[in-house]
């Protein structure tokens, strides 16, 4: 499933001719006439409402950072592309909960992580960047230009074997 | 359910598009028989068209455009904008996940369907 969410995104990047970091999660969104709104919430950090003619909605907590507007806008559009078959799907603050409630949601992260930080981008990245190793301040910059978080990108380095910190 | 819903919304449209030649036709002066005439159609055909009983398709209203010189837009309502949540949806959607549902509705603001 991991190297089909890999694959997806990069049909993905492809097919809108996105070639460089950051990824605007807007645009996709906007190229499948998915709307974007938001509110605050106290429970939910996002979610995705289809209607039975396809036409799909986003809410976004307006209370969070644009940051992780941003990964959650990338998230639900894993839900979009990767689970066509569900209506709707709800995301909570708490991401224990998120994960505890099964593959989707940890689906729909695999694909946020692969759509913001893209495989091919990153290694490229990396390899200018550091060839003896990423240090921390590596990491800083790298999360800026994708314009994601500190930790979203650690992970996604480690998760692509892309020299963890030593 | 859903599949009256959906026909009751075809029916609808139906009618609205018929409303909307009949309302460009008037517009332009021509009469029924003026225009069936050109179309090659019965009389009791565009009369049916006009009234939404039968279907319109999409090569007749090119046509009907072509000979009444307007613009095809003119036969349609407005195609609803992709924030087009409707009261309705959020309804459907409550019963679902209430918590989640108000949320949505914040976010869209919804027009009643």
């Amino acid at each position: 499933m991991i190297n089909e969410i890999e694959q997806q995104v990069e049909k993905i990047l492809t097919k809108y001719g996105i070639k460089n970091a950051p990824v605007s999660v807007k645009e996709i969104a906007k190229q499948h006439d998915i709307s974007i709104a938001k509110a605050p919430s106290d429970k939910f950090s996002g979610l995705l409402f289809r209607k039975e003619n396809g036409q799909a909605f986003i809410a976004l907590n307006s209370d969070e950072s644009p940051v992780r507007q941003r990964f959650t806008i990338a998230h639900e559009l894993g839900h979009y592309f990767l689970h066509p078959n569900k209506s709707s799907f709800v995301d909570f603050r708490d991401n224990k909960k998120n994960i505890l409630r099964g593959p989707k949601e940890v689906q729909a992260n695999r694909f946020a992580a692969a759509l913001l930080m893209p495989k091919k981008f990153l290694e490229k990245d990396v390899a200018a960047l550091a060839s003896e190793g990423l240090t921390e301040e590596h990491v800083g910059f790298l999360a800026q230009k994708y314009n994601v978080s500190e930790d979203a990108m650690t992970f996604r380095l480690m998760n692509l074997h892309l020299n963890p910190i030593t | 359910m859903k599949i009256d819903a959906a026909d009751k919304a075809n029916g609808e449209l139906k009618r609205l598009i018929g409303k909307r030649i009949q309302t460009v036709r008037s517009r332009l002066g021509r009469t029924a028989k003026w225009v069936a005439i050109r179309m090659d159609i019965d009389r009791s055909t565009l009369s049916q068209i006009e009234t939404g009983t039968i279907h319109i398709n999409a090569v007749t209203l090119f046509k009907l455009a072509a000979i009444l010189r307007c613009d095809i837009q003119d036969f349609f309502p407005t195609v609803p904008d992709s924030s087009s949540l409707t009261e309705r949806d959020v309804e459907l959607f409550a019963q679902e996940n209430a918590q989640a549902a108000v949320f949505l509705k914040k976010a869209f603001k919804p027009k009643k369907s």
